[in-house]
């Protein structure tokens, strides 16, 4: 059977992994333990998945980064041998784009048309970061800071469709494999967004709100400055993506301004800007 | 720039009780018991259910023992309403439910102290079983292009330091936004976010909320707060207040509770007191139209040691009259020469020498402009010609208004008093007004209590004082409401109001809006009760009645609003709206 998936050429995807979850639970009962486990955390993945076809269709790209924001504590309480309480914990926020690591999809079964997307299989996507971290044990109570590697790597299966279009990875939450974060264990709660789509190129300009799942606001005007001097109009999509033909290197687009003239679009100001180097076609 | 922790401190809750333990209702946290909560504190119970995230019901205050009725706990409200908060916002219309769905925290304490000096919005006090919910707004930048919806705040936003912005602070811009042929720029875009506080503060008793210290009253303050990261063009508010359709008030030998010793079901229908139904009927002279009520008896009580007397006849007892009746006031700006004649027992507190307008007994349907900025700029400046009788006839005499003063400054919802029987069956013609006696200026029986504003007091009781530009108690006998809104009162029934107010003018991103700040009271005594024993006592003007008006309260109280001469009777003040006779 030979997959027309075989005729894509590249995918665009955009991968968004988040974590906003609390818990404190009952660790070490013998001692009194709780452990508290907060965190709120994303990594946001734009990149081209190219052709890399074998028997079975397969995409790949292995330059790809990730874009992270996090808020870390955990804390564990427990009672000392003299009845004190005793807290050990460690608090971090960073924030920053991860080193290189590859993701790749690939179909596994064509009849099903079921295939596995891994992000980091040659090795996590990884930043460092520093955190805070206190121990009340008496006698001698301390704190300071250790640097340590914040990892993300994730795999889950899902379902292409039978004619090569457009796939959202949120349908797919419940198939990720573990836990992304390595922070966080298989019992924490990921959620997942984004999509693969077949478009001949990447999106000039994103559109999102500005919280954690940076969801995507279609129907977006904005106000461009073209190469050619012109200034003009364009709408985001249904993902919050502008997509402009750009056939130079040397083209460069300037985003002016987002139209407010409208709901719900009049009720928001702009908020971060961030470039993503999306490298081309391997 | 502050986060949501940081933001909550300005609450009345969290000032008087810091540590103060929240339940969570944002997504993904535990429910844990099932939202609701119920319960009595040290004074106040109160029962909130997180599926009626907007109301508070069976809101009860228990009453310690006075010279004139045993101690007992009341039914105050039925229940209490927040109804949604409509902002607009750029021309963009936004309707704030405080429902389930937006709410994000529940905070409860049953104890806390704001000592003086503490806040300058909130005067001291010693809380009882007290909440604060927390909900949170942001409009859906998702939604279809030309329509506003709204959506829960996330948590990761409430987290963030920069979840509101510093009071009238200008968002920074993100700068040059460039991309390259191989670069995606990214725009995040910040919607517009409201976070609403909703308060019930229930207060233990406290002589701060009349001149001179005079009452006993346990505040409680149901208000609402709220703070938006964008400029708003125009807020309007409305609070429901509504207390059972009768008092479920016990006094001494009285036997069986009255009708209101259990909760009124807050959701039955409230009574058919319509507009003109004649219940609330004017009658030409402001007092009761006669129509028949339901009275219970107030048999003699028994005076604290060292006092001067048992007031009240023990064969000819005062009455109340179980229904609930609701009046309006306004004080004199003149007449604290009369609240210190009070506190110094040198003269009665006469209606015509305590207030400017009056209008007791107001059927539902009712509203009035309580307080404006489009009202008087020009303290002292006659607003309203008040009728004051002069033993022959009624005079005109101007009132001095104050700033933003409007049409009343405060609501008394009380059961009225009837006169002994042995006055009513010898005096009971009409025009005598003994069959229904508003309490005033002071009132103890089950009387909620409300005043918006205040006469102007002296710099010792800046607690009576009202807003200025810079917050609240700053400027004397101005109204207690932001400067920029403007407050109607509207009665839902003779037992229930709603309190409703806007605003037109731009309210700054990053700043605190408050609703109905002033709060409320619930009587419970005199202050001085030997004090009130001798004032009752003193009162020369029942000397021409027969005897048990001299131990009658309710003959105390008719005796402070009508004069009698022979077969004539007068109001002291003639109430707003009625004919000259």
């Amino acid at each position: 059977m030979t997959s027309p998936w075989f005729n894509v050429p590249a995918l665009y995807c955009r991968v968004h992994l988040s974590a906003s979850h609390r818990s404190r639970e009952e660790t070490m009962p013998a001692i009194h333990g709780y452990t508290t486990h907060d965190v709120t955390l994303s990594a946001v993945g734009t990149f081209q998945l190219v052709a890399a076809h074998g028997d079975r269709p397969y995409f790949r790209n292995e330059k790809v980064t990730l874009r992270v924001q996090a808020r870390i504590f955990n804390e564990l309480e427990f009672q000392g041998g003299g009845g004190e309480t005793i807290r050990r914990g460690g608090r971090s926020t960073f924030g920053g784009v991860t080193q290189p690591s590859d993701v790749n999809l690939e179909l596994t079964t064509e009849e099903k048309h079921e295939a596995y997307l891994r992000m980091g299989s040659m090795g996590p996507f990884t930043l460092k970061h520093r955190i805070d971290v206190w121990d009340t044990s008496p006698p001698k109570p301390a704190q300071g800071h250790v640097n340590e590697e914040f990892n993300v790597d994730a795999m889950l299966s899902l379902t292409l469709p039978k004619t090569p279009g457009q796939v959202r990875l949120d349908a797919f939450e419940k198939s990720l494999i573990g836990s992304p974060f390595s922070c966080c264990d298989s019992r924490c709660e990921v959620r997942l967004s984004g999509l693969l789509r077949l478009t001949p190129d990447v999106p000039v300009f994103h559109l999102a709100d500005d919280t954690l799942d940076q969801n995507p606001i279609p129907h977006c005007r904005v106000r461009v400055l073209c190469p050619d001097g012109a200034t003009r109009e364009f709408e985001s999509d249904e993902a919050g993506d502008i997509f402009i033909p750009r056939a130079s290197t040397k083209d460069v687009y300037t985003l002016l301004e987002v139209l407010d003239d409208r709901a719900p679009q009049s009720a928001a100001i702009p908020g971060t800007w961030t470039v993503d180097t999306v490298p081309d076609r391997v | 720039m502050p986060n949501l922790d940081t933001l909550l401190k300005a609450t009345m809750l969290l000032t008087a009780a810091p540590g103060a333990k929240f339940q969570s209702f944002d997504k993904g946290a535990s429910r844990g018991a099932g939202g609701s909560t119920s319960g009595t504190g040290a004074f106040w119970g109160w029962t909130h259910a997180a599926k009626q995230a907007d109301r508070v019901t069976h809101v009860t205050h228990r009453l310690r023992e006075t010279p004139w009725f045993p101690a007992q706990t009341l039914p105050v409200l039925d229940e209490l309403v927040w109804h949604p908060i409509e902002l607009v916002h750029r021309g963009a219309a936004l309707k704030l439910e405080l429902t389930e769905e937006f709410l994000l925290r529940r905070y409860e304490a049953s104890r806390g102290s704001i000592t003086q000096g503490q806040s300058s919005y909130w005067i001291p006090a010693d809380i009882d079983r007290s909440m604060l919910l927390v909900f949170g707004f942001q409009v859906n930048l998702r939604a279809a292009p030309g329509t506003v919806t709204l959506e829960p705040i996330p948590r990761d936003v409430l987290e963030r330091d920069d979840f509101m912005p510093e009071p009238c602070a200008t968002p920074p811009a993100p700068g040059e936004m460039k991309v390259k042929r191989t670069e995606t720029g990214t725009l995040q875009l910040i919607p517009l976010r409201v976070l609403v506080c909703a308060e019930f503060v229930c207060c233990t008793e406290r002589n701060d909320y009349t001149p001179h210290g005079l009452a006993a009253t346990s505040r409680f303050r149901p208000h609402l707060m709220f703070i938006c990261n964008r400029p708003l063009e125009r807020m309007a508010a409305a609070i429901s207040i509504r207390r059972p359709p009768v008092s479920g008030m016990a006094h001494p030998g009285t036997g069986p509770t009255p009708p209101t010793g259990e909760p009124h079901d807050p959701h039955a229908p409230h009574d058919g007191h319509g507009p003109h139904d004649g219940h609330g009927a004017h009658d030409g002279n402001g007092a009761h139209d006669g129509h028949v009520m339901h009275a219970m008896d107030i048999p003699p009580t028994t005076p604290p040691a060292p006092g001067p007397g048992s007031p009240g006849d023990p064969n000819d007892p005062d009455l109340m009259v179980h229904e609930m009746a609701t009046g309006f006031w306004s004080d004199s700006n003149v007449g604290l020469v009369s609240w210190q004649n009070l506190a110094n027992l040198s003269g009665p507190p006469l209606w015509s020498s305590m207030f400017s307008r009056v209008r007791t007994n107001v059927p539902a349907g009712t509203s009035y402009l309580m307080a404006s900025p489009d009202l008087s700029q020009d303290p002292g400046k006659p607003g309203f010609v008040s009728r004051l009788w002069n033993g022959r006839e009624y005079v005109a005499y101007p009132q001095p208004m104050n700033r933003r003063q409007g049409y009343f400054d405060n609501i008394h919802i009380a059961p009225p008093m009837k006169a002994p029987q042995s006055i009513r069956e010898r005096y009971g013609k009409p025009g005598f007004h003994l069959d229904s006696i508003a309490m005033a200026p002071f009132c103890i029986h089950d009387c909620l209590h409300m005043h918006w504003r205040w006469l102007p007091t002296s710099d010792k009781e800046k607690h009576l004082w009202g807003w200025d530009a810079s917050g609240p108690y700053a400027a004397a006998g101005e109204p207690h409401i932001p400067i920029h809104q403007h407050l109607r009162v509207e009665l839902e029934s003779t037992h229930a109001f709603a309190y409703r107010v806007h605003a037109d003018t731009v309210m700054e991103s990053g700043t605190w809006q408050y609703v109905l700040h002033e709060g409320l009271a619930h009587g419970n005594s005199a202050a001085s009760e030997t004090l009130a024993q001798w004032m009752h006592l003193g009162l020369q003007m029942l000397d021409e009645w027969p005897m048990p008006a001299g131990k009658s309260w309710a003959m105390f109280y008719w005796a402070l609003r009508y004069c009698r001469s022979g077969d004539t009777v007068r109001e002291r003040l003639l109430e707003d709206g009625a004919p000259v006779p």
